[in-house]
């Protein structure tokens, strides 16, 4: 089919494809304008089918239609793709008779179309488009009326008009956007340059202004558009001879760069004068070309610049400075100079804020010092002081002529050789701390700006002073801090937040083997814990010490660290977190003490304790032996023995027990337990309880001895002489005393004894006296009880 | 009657008082006293040449201590019991049971009664 179209000889497909893009309409929404049409169309030939149709790239597309139901149909059914082939109108009486039809599939299966007429849509050049067509499904031998041939044939140049209606409508709003932004872009560049802080102004190739903006007017002193049509020379305020060079210059570089920035001297329309930074730039403006200035006034910035550049010099220099006396010359020296003065110089003012006192001051040649302490009150008035502590820069053209300096203060102004001066107080936590200074010794008016940067060095003075004196006092204590630190004994090391060494102090150098610069920056653990005593690597995670940063707490123990020469030594340690002002932690101080000599102390001691342990161990076994060998051959002797052999063993247990705690103090529940446990049955007969409590060495054994004397006699005479019987041993603490008591149940009925035996006395006199408390033993017919109290305090070793 | 009576039972004691004791304790208990040795070389002799079902060694012999009697007595088969001045000590022989002196009849009784239960 496409070759058919290329084929017509009047247009190519290209053209006509290109014309329908023009409209824009392809896949637009329907419009009522072409559904009139269509329905015109239908109910003139009462036709079931009425369209308007686009013969697009590959498809028909329908603008508007009746009795189809789709928005497209593919070119290759298409009826409208033959009637485009041929102007005016084409009609199909049957489709079966027409050779081109009969096979279409339209024809031939549903809708069995059999009628067709179209009427061809084309533009204004000739293109065809489309189609206004009406199909039936009835054959139509009789063909079409006259009537129904020009409704077709109006509807189709009706259906066109709409078509250029609408692009027409789209080409105006287009038309309307365009010129509207264009407006729009012209006011705001004008609105731009007329709000502008900088000059602008355009010139052309002759000089001559044609355009300024309100700031270039503003500038220059004259009236809106009152320098358009003027020369540019009316400007700048050079001689001719130099004008003509620099004209020159600013030429030259626009022609090689472009443009031309640099500082011009300007003259108003009055004839003052002033600097500014402009900006030339060489532009073609239609056929011309043209100068471009922008510039602004830098005649303020320029002393603002000045005094800046001085300030920052001086600031350098005072920073350098080694302490805070020279500090203070320097800027004496500095503003004395700049100003041309004859002293300049910094006073601080003492706690009572009536003495002000120099340590030295600067003075040009033939000029004295004012060195020294003075009473500013004294010397200068109650006026010229209150205002200093009002925190006012004080000015005095001429101490005669100035009302706050009364002529009784004359001296004062005489004896110092001064005439004029500026003083800057400094007020900080509501007090007059400092003064600086600029003497006269002739009176001067002092401009705004000697008074400004008088001021400005003042303020700078004070920060650098202070600093200075900050510094000093740092260094003071850094140094103080070295020698505390490098005497310590204690190995101190200070970690960062990665736990790297930042610090050793000699000790810890001395301990590690490592000097400080060999550890710096490198992480401790691997410096000095880096292996296990078997050789093994240790991790830096194992490790208790860095715990003390990630878990932000303080970590004490004991570990072995590795020298430089590869030996291991045992250290005790304390990790504890730094915090910033935030008190975010940000590293770590470890202090270490080798524990070597300790341990091996330790180790000596516990030998030296066994060592006696063993001879008093073994001074018991003889002297058990020597009691048995006496007692041996002595008739009805044998209670005795075993009495004696009892008490022995309880003496050796309570020693027992406290060799095992060093000889230090023995806890009071296995104290209780030895001394009973030879008694102890199954089931078991005691009921020991109370809050654990360190005993003293000798009370322990005393307590032991006691007990054990309660218990034989328990098991001769008492509870635990009969199946059954129990002995229930508690105590507690309150208000600081101990209360034990030894309650015996369900024992024999008691009896009072007739004597007291070694038990008794043992109990109511040797442990009462020992614990400083009392002892009492009541022979209850229920069961002995007996009572112990006594202060908490003698019994903590 | 002990159910250790007519056992050969060898002492190792340096201190002769507590020797003494000791050699009283096993007889009542029925015993037969082998020794008592007092050095070590003595008791390695003993046991050399002498029958023992068990033997009651001093750990510390001065200069000396007992461990190669307790050796020689563990490639025999004859069970031991220690009996030290020092508090709970650990020796080689933890199989051993170990009396702290000074102890009761009845302590070492029951100590020797768990050595030849152990044997």
């Amino acid at each position: 089919l496409a070759d058919q179209f290329a084929s017509a000889k009047l247009w190519s497909e290209e053209e006509r494809l290109a014309a329908l893009a023009r409209y824009s309409i392809l896949d637009t929404p329907r419009e009522p304008a072409f559904d009139d049409i269509v329905r015109l169309a239908a109910d003139v030939f009462e036709a079931p089918i009425a369209v308007v149709n686009l013969i697009a790239s590959g498809r028909q597309w329908f603008k508007a239609e009746v009795g189809i139901g789709a928005d497209e149909l593919p070119l290759d059914v298409s009826f409208c793709a033959h009637a485009i082939l041929q102007k005016g109108l084409m009609v199909v009486a049957d489709t079966r008779d027409d050779p081109r039809f009969v096979c279409n599939p339209l024809v031939t299966g549903e809708p069995k179309l059999r009628f067709y007429a179209g009427a061809l849509m084309e533009t204004p050049e000739g293109l065809p488009i489309g189609t206004v067509c009406v199909l039936d499904t009835k054959p139509r031998p009789e063909g079409i009326t006259a009537r129904q041939r020009l409704t077709l044939e109006v509807l189709a140049r009706q259906a066109m008009t709409h078509m250029e209606l609408r692009r027409a409508v789209a080409l105006r709003d287009e038309a309307l956007v365009e010129r509207s932004a264009t407006e729009d872009a012209l006011r705001t560049h004008s609105l731009l340059l007329e709000r502008m802080s900088e000059g602008v102004s355009l010139s052309d190739e002759n000089g001559v202004i044609v355009y300024t903006n309100h700031a270039e007017d503003l500038m220059f002193g004259y009236e809106q558009g009152e320098l358009v049509g003027q020369h540019v020379s009316v400007q700048n305020a050079y001689p001719p001879e130099e004008n003509q060079r620099i004209v020159e210059e600013v030429i030259g570089r626009l022609k090689s760069e472009g443009r031309w920035d640099g500082e011009f001297l300007n003259r108003r329309k009055d004839g003052s004068t002033f600097v500014t930074a402009s900006r030339i730039t060489a532009l073609q403006i239609g056929e011309r070309p043209h100068w471009l200035c922008v510039q602004r006034d830098v005649t303020h910035e320029m002393v603002t610049v000045d005094r800046e550049r001085f300030l920052s010099v001086l600031s350098d220099r005072m920073r350098a400075a080694p302490d805070p006396i020279t500090t203070s010359v320097i800027a004496g020296q500095a503003l004395g100079e700049h100003l041309g003065a004859a002293r300049a110089g910094y006073g601080e003012i003492d706690e009572t804020g009536e003495i002000v006192r120099v340590q030295r001051d600067w003075t040009k040649a033939n000029t004295p010092s004012l060195a020294g302490e003075a009473r500013l009150l004294d010397a200068f008035g109650p006026a010229i002081i209150a205002e200093l502590r009002a925190g006012r820069t004080l000015v005095v053209e001429d101490f005669e002529t100035d009302h706050r300096a009364g002529p009784e203060y004359a001296s004062t102004w005489e004896s110092i050789g001064t005439r004029s001066m500026i003083v800057v107080p400094l007020i900080r936590r509501e007090r007059l701390q400092a003064v600086l200074y600029v003497h006269e010794p002739v009176s001067r008016r002092w401009t705004t700006e000697e008074k400004t940067l008088a001021k400005a060095v003042a303020d700078r003075t004070w920060s650098a002073v202070e600093q200075a004196r900050a510094e000093a006092q740092l260094r003071e204590t850094s140094r103080r801090l070295d020698a505390v630190l490098n005497n310590a004994s204690v190995s101190i090391f200070l970690m960062n937040e990665h736990q790297e060494c930042v610090y050793m102090n000699a000790a810890a150098e001395r301990l590690t083997g490592y000097s400080l610069s060999e550890a710096m920056n490198r992480i401790l653990h691997d410096v000095i814990h880096h292996k296990k005593p078997d050789g093994s690597d240790y991790p830096l995670h194992e490790c208790p010490i860095d715990r003390a940063f990630p878990e932000d707490n303080n970590v004490q123990g004991e570990e072995l660290f590795v020298h430089k020469d590869g030996s291991f030594y045992p250290v005790a340690f304390t990790a504890s977190p730094i915090r910033d002002e935030t008190s975010r932690t940000i590293g770590t101080i470890i202090e270490v003490r080798n524990i070597a000599d300790e341990k091996r102390a330790r180790a000596h001691q516990r030998l030296l304790i066994d060592e006696l342990n063993h001879r008093a161990k073994n001074l018991l076994a003889i002297i058990q032996g020597i009691a048995l060998q006496t007692f041996k051959n002595v008739p009805g002797a044998e209670g005795a023995r075993a009495a004696f052999d009892g008490r022995l063993a309880a003496l050796a247990e309570a020693h027992n027990l406290l060799t095992r705690q060093n000889w230090e103090s023995a806890p009071l529940t296995q104290v209780v337990a030895g001394a009973v446990s030879p008694y102890e049955g199954t089931p078991r007969r005691f009921d020991i309880s109370g809050p654990e409590l360190a005993l003293p060495p000798k009370t322990a054994v005393s307590l032991a001895l006691a007990l054990h004397e309660l218990a034989t006699n328990a098991s001769k005479y008492g509870a635990l002489s009969v199946v059954g019987g129990r002995v229930e041993v508690r105590w507690d603490v309150a208000e600081d005393r101990l209360r034990l008591h030894w309650r015996e149940h369900d024992g024999p009925p008691v009896e009072v004894p007739a004597t007291r035996g070694f038990g008794t006395r043992m109990l109511e006199r040797g442990l009462a006296a020992e614990l400083g408390g009392s002892v009492r033993i009541d022979f209850r017919p229920a069961g002995v009880v007996c009572s112990i109290e006594a202060p908490v305090e003698g019994l903590r070793p | 009657v002990s159910s250790l009576a007519g056992k050969r039972i060898l002492i190792l004691e340096d201190e002769p008082v507590v020797a003494m004791l000791v050699e009283d304790m096993l007889v009542d208990l029925g015993c037969v006293v082998v020794g008592p040795a007092s050095r070590l070389d003595e008791a390695l002799l003993m046991v050399e040449c002498e029958e023992l079902d068990l033997a009651v060694l001093d750990i510390n012999l001065g200069r000396e201590d007992s461990f190669p009697v307790a050796a020689l007595l563990q490639s025999r088969s004859v069970p031991f019991v220690f009996a030290t001045g020092y508090g709970d000590c650990a020796t080689p022989f933890p199989a051993a049971p170990v009396v702290a002196k000074p102890y009761l009849a009845h302590d070492l009784y029951a100590a020797m009664q768990l050595a030849v239960a152990a044997a």
